[in-house]
Order: C-alpha cells, then sequence, then structure tokens
C-alpha cells in the first residue's frame, strides 16, 4: 500500500515537472553606445547564464534562444520568435529573458541601438508564459523596476512553500535607477550574474532541499553583490520587483538535474573560491555559504577550492565526477595562514604576537654573546608587515678585577617585505630601536653602575612557517649597528666619553600567534 | 623621564648615545692616585723589549728596603711609554697585608723588575730598578702628625710623597716669615751677585740632572753660619747635597714659588717622579737621619 502510494506520488512529481516547460532568452552585448566603453564579459555571462540554464534548470535545447552581440531589431525578433514558440503550451510555460550589456535608465543599449524598457517588458510582459521573468544585468537598469512602480525589494521575505500554481511578472535588475553596474576582472564577469550564478548552482539554496527558487537566487546575489561593490568606487543595490499570484516561487534550478554536472558539498560556512584545474586556473566561482553542509553542482572536471574563513585559508584540491558528490570535510587540505591572505591582498590587514629567544652579539670589548627575549606585536599589510616590538637581553662579562653585567632593553619598530613560498615566507626588512643599556661592574673600589641611551639600526631576514591554522614559527637575524656612548679608557681609568658605533649580529628563534 | 625619552628619541633620529658612557674590559675604576713621571735607563742595564713590570709594593715593616717582605698590589694598572715615561693607577687601597710597622700610615714602593719566568710575581733576583724619590703612603685611617711620617695629620686612603719624608711632627705650620739675608734665599738669579754680595751665596740652576727653573738663590755652609746666632727664620739648612746650602723653608706648595714645590719643608723644583732602570738599584731612606742601612739593594 505504502509503496502504491509511493509510487504515485512520484509519478504526479514528474508529470508536473514535465508539464512546465522553460523558455529562456539570454541577450549578451560586449559593445554599447559610441561612448561607452566596451564591456570585456556581457556576453560571457550570458552564456554563462544559458549554460546554467539549461544544465539544471531542466531547459530544452529548442526552447533556448541566445543572441550574443544583437541590435535592438535582433532582440526584439527573438522574443517575438520565442513568444510565438510560448503560446503553443502557454498554461504551461516560462519565460526567462536575461541581459547583459551596457544599459541606462530609459533602455538596454544594443551596439548603436536602444530597446526601450517600455517596449522590453510589453513583450515580455505581453507573452502568454504563465510566469515571465526578465533579469537585467547592465547599468541603471533599475529604471526598469523603477518604471513598473514598485520598490526594489532589498528586504523581503524568503518565501518557503511550495510552487502550487503561480503566474505572473517578476523584474530582476543588477543595479539601482541611479548605480552602475560593475564587473570583475577577477571573476571574469559581472558581479551581479556572477553571484546570480553561484546562487543558481547551489550557494543560493537556503533552504537546503536542492531546488534554488528565484527569491533565493535573487536574495544570494543582492547581499553578495553588494557586498562585492563595497570595494568599489560606487554601491551597486540589485532590484527586484514581482507581480506573481499564486502561492509558491519559482524554481529556477535544481541541482540534481544536471547532465555532467557532479556536486561539492561543503561542510563548514565559509567563502568558496573555486578555481578551474589549479590554483592558477581561472575563478570558476566566488560563492559565500553561510550554513554548513550546502550542496553546490559544478561541471564534473578537477578544482582547486580556497575555503575562506576571516583568519586563515583552507586548500583543497578536489576531482570532482559526474554524477559524484566531493565532500570537502573528507578531502585532505593546506591550511594558509591570515598572514598570508592579507599579503596576498585577500584580506584587510593583519594582526599577530610573538616571542622570540634571541642572541646578540657583544657589543663590549670583553663582553660576552648576549642571550634575550624579544615580543612582537605585527600588523600585515598587503606591502609590508610592521611590527612593534620591546626586547630584552642580558650579558655577562668576565674581567680580571671582577666580573659585570650588561642589560639591554630596546623598543623598536621593524619593516619587512614578505615574500611567501609553499613550506613558508621570508621577510626583508629593517629594525630601528631605542636602547637602554645599564652596566653593573664588580670593581677592586667597589660596584659601579651605568646607564647609558643609545640607538640601533639594522637589516632583517625572518623566515616564517606555519604550525596549523594560526601559530607560526619565526627565525629571524640580521646585522645591526649600536650606538651608545663609550668611555675612553687609558690605562684602566676614564680619560673620556664617545658616541660608539657597534657592528654586531643577532638572531632569534620563537612562536608566535596570528590573530 | 621626559628628558630620557627625549634622549632616545633623538638618538633613534640622529643616531647619537646619551646618558652615561659603557667601559669595557679595560676599565678598572676611578683611580684613587695616579702618579705619572719618567724613566731613565742607566748605563744600557737592561734591553727594553725584555717582558719589564712596573709594581706597586707595600712594606709591612715601614722600611724602604727592597727584601722578601714587600707585598705586590694586584689592583694597578701601568702604562709605559718608552723610553721615557709611565703612568701608574692604583684603584684599591692595599688589603689582606699583615702590618707590622706599628702605625696607621704604611709606606709603599714603585719597583721595576723583569718578570723572566713569566710567572706574574715579582721574586729575587729580578730586580730592574724603581722610582727612587718617590713615595705611596697608605694611611688605615685618618692619622696625626705624630703618627704620619711626613710630619702632618693624614687622612684615610692613599696619597703619594716624595722621599725623604720629614718623619717628625711639623711644629709650625705657617712658616716663620723670612727675615735679614733669608729674604733672598729661594729668589731667582742668573747669577750669584743677583743674591747678595757675600761671597757665600750661590745661584744654583742645575744640580745633578735637575733642573732649577730660573735660578735658586741659597747660601752655602763653607765659610759657617752667616749669622753669629745661627738661623735666620725662613730658611733651613739642607745638607744632603754635596754642597750644604740655605734653602727656602716651606710648609706647603703655596710657601714655593711656582715651578717649585714643597718637599721635606724645603722648596724644591717641581720635577716629576723617576724611575730608574739600574742594576744595583737602591730606594732612598724614608726619613733623612735613617743612612744607608734603611734602603738597600734588591735580594739580587
Amino acid at each position: 500500500m505504502i509503496r502504491t502510494l509511493l509510487a504515485w506520488v512520484l509519478l504526479c512529481s514528474l508529470s508536473a515537472a514535465h508539464a512546465q516547460r522553460v523558455h529562456v532568452v539570454t541577450i549578451g552585448n560586449d559593445l554599447g553606445r559610441g561612448d561607452e566603453m566596451p564591456l570585456r564579459y556581457a556576453e560571457r555571462d550570458a552564456r554563462g547564464m544559458a549554460d546554467v540554464l539549461r544544465r539544471l534548470g531542466g531547459v530544452q535545447p529548442q526552447d533556448l534562444v541566445t543572441v550574443q552581440g544583437g541590435t535592438a531589431a535582433d532582440v526584439r525578433g527573438a522574443l517575438l520568435e520565442v513568444n510565438t514558440r510560448v503560446r503553443a503550451h502557454a498554461e504551461q510555460s516560462v519565460l526567462i529573458v536575461y541581459y547583459s550589456g551596457h544599459a541606462d535608465a530609459g533602455g538596454l543599449h544594443l551596439g548603436d541601438t536602444t530597446l526601450p524598457y517600455a517596449e522590453l517588458k510589453n513583450i515580455v510582459a505581453g507573452s502568454s508564459a504563465k510566469v515571465r521573468v526578465l533579469i537585467l544585468d547592465g547599468c541603471r537598469s533599475g529604471g526598469a523596476t523603477r518604471v513598473k512602480g514598485v520598490q526594489s525589494a532589498s528586504a523581503f521575505a524568503v518565501r518557503l512553500d511550495t510552487q502550487t500554481g503561480i503566474e505572473g511578472l517578476a523584474v530582476m535588475t543588477s543595479s539601482a535607477a541611479g548605480e552602475d553596474a560593475h564587473e570583475s576582472e577577477k571573476l571574469r564577469g559581472s558581479f551581479f550574474t556572477h553571484h546570480l550564478l553561484a546562487a543558481l548552482t547551489g550557494a543560493g539554496d537556503h533552504d537546503r532541499d536542492g531546488r534554488v527558487t528565484l527569491t533565493e537566487a535573487y536574495t544570494y546575489a543582492y547581499t553578495h553583490t553588494l557586498r562585492a561593490s563595497e570595494r568599489t568606487p560606487t554601491l551597486q543595490h540589485p532590484t527586484y520587483a514581482y507581480d506573481i499570484k499564486g502561492k509558491g516561487d519559482l524554481v529556477l534550478t535544481r541541482l540534481d538535474a544536471g547532465v555532467g554536472m557532479g556536486w561539492l558539498r561543503a561542510a563548514r560556512a565559509a567563502t568558496y573560491l573555486l578555481r578551474e584545474g589549479d590554483d592558477a586556473g581561472p575563478v570558476h566561482t566566488v560563492a559565500t555559504i553561510e550554513q554548513s553542509d550546502v550542496r553546490m553542482a559544478l561541471p564534473a572536471g578537477p578544482y582547486f577550492v580556497q575555503e575562506r574563513h576571516p583568519d586563515h585559508y583552507r586548500e583543497y584540491v578536489v576531482e570532482i565526477g559526474a554524477g559524484a558528490e566531493v565532500r570537502l570535510a573528507q578531502q585532505p587540505y593546506r591550511t594558509v595562514a591570515y598572514a598570508r591572505m592579507v599579503r596576498k591582498g585577500a584580506a584587510g590587514t593583519g594582526q599577530g604576537i610573538y616571542a622570540l629567544g634571541t642572541v646578540h652579539g657583544a657589543v663590549l670589548d670583553g663582553a660576552q654573546i648576549a642571550p634575550g627575549v624579544a615580543f612582537g606585536y605585527a600588523v600585515d599589510l598587503p606591502w609590508a608587515t610592521f611590527s612593534l616590538r620591546g626586547r630584552f637581553e642580558y650579558a655577562s662579562q668576565t674581567r680580571a678585577q671582577g666580573d659585570s653585567t650588561l642589560t639591554t632593553w630596546g623598543a623598536g619598530v621593524t619593516a619587512e617585505r614578505v615574500v611567501d613560498f609553499n613550506w613558508g615566507s621570508i621577510g626583508v626588512g629593517v629594525l630601528v630601536e631605542g636602547l637602554r643599556l645599564g652596566q653593573a661592574l664588580s670593581l677592586s673600589a667597589g660596584d659601579e653602575s651605568r646607564v647609558s641611551w643609545g640607538a640601533a639600526f639594522g637589516g632583517l631576514l625572518a623566515i616564517e612557517t606555519g604550525m596549523g591554522e594560526r601559530l607560526f614559527l619565526r627565525l629571524e637575524g640580521g646585522p645591526i649597528t649600536r650606538i651608545f656612548s663609550r668611555a675612553l679608557t687609558r690605562n684602566g681609568a676614564e680619560t673620556a666619553t664617545a658616541t660608539t658605533s657597534r657592528f654586531t649580529g643577532w638572531s632569534g628563534l620563537g612562536l608566535g600567534v596570528r590573530f | 623621564m621626559k628628558t630620557l625619552l627625549t634622549c632616545m628619541l633623538v638618538s633613534v633620529a640622529v643616531g647619537l648615545g646619551c646618558g652615561e658612557a659603557l667601559v669595557d674590559d679595560a676599565y678598572r675604576g676611578d683611580p684613587l692616585l695616579t702618579v705619572r713621571g719618567q724613566i731613565s735607563q742607566v748605563r744600557g742595564a737592561l734591553a727594553l723589549e725584555n717582558d719589564l713590570r712596573v709594581a706597586v709594593f707595600w712594606s709591612p715593616t715601614g722600611s724602604t728596603a727592597i727584601d722578601d717582605t714587600l707585598v705586590e698590589q694586584s689592583d694597578v694598572s701601568v702604562e709605559l711609554q718608552f723610553p721615557a715615561l709611565f703612568e701608574i693607577n692604583l684603584f684599591a687601597p692595599p688589603s689582606g697585608i699583615a702590618w707590622r710597622d706599628g702605625g696607621p700610615v704604611h709606606v709603599g714602593l714603585v719597583l721595576i723588575y723583569d718578570d723572566a719566568n713569566r710567572n706574574g710575581r715579582f721574586e729575587r733576583g729580578e730586580l730592574q730598578g724603581g722610582a727612587r724619590n718617590l713615595a705611596l703612603l697608605f694611611a688605615e685611617r685618618d692619622a696625626t702628625a705624630d703618627e704620619s711620617p711626613t710630619g702632618r695629620p693624614q687622612a684615610q686612603g692613599v696619597s703619594l710623597a716624595r722621599m725623604p719624608l720629614r718623619c717628625e711632627p711639623v711644629e709650625n705650620e705657617t712658616p716663620d716669615a723670612p727675615t735679614g739675608w733669608a729674604m733672598q734665599v729661594g729668589r731667582a738669579c742668573g747669577a750669584a751677585t743677583d743674591c747678595g754680595a757675600e761671597p757665600d751665596w750661590r745661584c744654583i740652576t742645575e744640580d745633578d740632572d735637575i733642573y732649577w727653573s730660573g735660578g735658586y738663590c741659597a747660601r752655602d755652609m763653607v765659610a759657617g753660619l752667616p749669622e753669629a746666632d745661627g738661623v735666620e727664620p725662613g730658611s733651613v739648612w739642607l745638607n744632603d747635597t754635596l754642597t750644604p746650602v740655605w734653602m727656602r723653608e716651606c710648609n706647603a706648595d703655596a710657601d714655593c714659588r711656582a715651578e717649585y714645590v714643597c718637599q721635606a719643608e724645603i722648596c724644591r723644583p717641581d720635577q716629576p717622579y723617576t724611575m730608574v732602570i739600574v742594576r744595583d738599584f737602591q730606594t732612598t731612606p724614608l726619613c733623612p737621619d735613617e743612612g744607608e742601612d734603611e734602603g738597600g739593594n734588591g735580594p739580587g
């Protein structure tokens, strides 16, 4: 009985899925008007959207129309042709129109031609498809939603209802009416489309049901487009306006539907950078997962995965097979310290503290090598690492007349230029210190103490290697010149004083923590 | 604190040091006493490249005779600039010596020896010379004039004196003002006639190797006392020279002319202390009346 019931439910579900026919028109044009700088990735974005919708959105090849580099007339013609096809089975149809290219508040710039929003809206809205979705990725494309008189929906609730007979029009734009939309050289695409595609391939699957709805996709794309644009001169607020009746939401992609696709299951909430091939390969996706155990659908192949956390990275190399799932939690990884992330420009600034055991060369005749300790607070910037440090050293001096000691307190700064390697990093820099030197003498006539103030400067060579996500081992050293007041002696007695520079070397070994 | 901080910052900025000066292992402290003088080598007694050591010896017995009782002090630094100059720095008072001289003031000598066996200490037969006219005095405590060989109260510590010492208390701290012919004694002169008309006046310009700067009026005793009644105030009879003479009396250097110092109550030329390298070196007796038997040769 139960088996019969389950079989009936499955049959109904499949019937419903097959009943819905999705027609897609993707439009990409790198060129705008003559006074607009050509885009580099608009047509590529359009191809990417078509590919994802074909693989995961259940779009049949015959229902997918692409217009690359076309004019307003080409787009107009393609849309009208699709509308004609939609009429044959309008009740079960969904129409998705995607555009990437130049635009302004009035319409799409397709080379030297313009397709006004009003006309575009009329064509799409006039389609007999039950659900019409217009996605516009272009500057000031928010004009399309403004025209419709609805507000951008930056704070609408995600609807988790199942899809039960919805119909209407939804318009999603990459930017508000007065805003620019940005492309990223690193992402090789626009911010908006990149994050929309990341959402459609799984990053936006908020409820982790294996289906990405229109609302989920917009929510994800809005959040991360805005966040990405914070690093650009102007913010970019995607907008979303919809006039959809019915209960439920439109499912755009199903993560288990792809042919030639595999899955990457992210165990931890983090930002994931996926490169095709190895760590030098092109960026496939930058996806921010805010929950644990989220699955992303990806074309089968090798990937370099960088799992970014606030204080460290984990780097994986994985091979995703068609129809197979790779769980990152079960994969070997390499930890990258935060300082290295900073130097790569992947983070703002880093901080750390360290403690070293040190030895310094003798600064006075007859003195021995001085052991000591140093404590530092380091600030990592992309182009240099600066450190405030204090140190103490203690040297004994064996003399015929009695032992003496020299204690040195130092406070100073270091500046290093750090180069990272697979095994660790090497820093080359300079060191400047102020010194307090205290000498305690045991003389025939009694004890004597002296305090001198001086300075030190020198070179710095440091080698660091990580010991986990935060801990690191540091070896450093270099030449140093110390300047201080020194007595000139003759026949055992002080005759004069002079400022002396003493060139010696030093080295240190210890541990540090980045935070 | 603000000054020190400023100093430190300035040090960093301009690379200067400030505060007290640090010292190397050559530093031995502030010397209690520094003696500078000349070295003279007589009769080519010793090749200067020998391992000569100049050392301070203290005499537990109070005698200036050179014998095995002398104790060498270690807290001494000596610089020799052959062939002519020496400097001795004494950084601590003698210690660990069993004094047998009965008083609070003890006598030290400066000697030169050839440390032929390089054992770092003086042994019989190694003596090569010393400072004849130089004595070191160490007062364990403040000593009265009766207790001091200088005849004056002696402050605690180490001091320097020229031998021979007075060895009896100075009765009159302020010498009598010269009267009569004694007013001429000790004055500068170019010839005896500059001093007086009497034939027993002498103008001393050099005596042995000593240079009497500007000449020194003295009256000899060849013809007996110039006055039937005896000594004129302000003059002293000196008979340790080949020709005994009346010389200027003094109690302190201030009583003498420029370039002259008060030594054994007589104004004498301010000569550097002299060390001689010579076989059969003899020290000067501590007191004028001790005679030759008080000083003596080294053991060798």
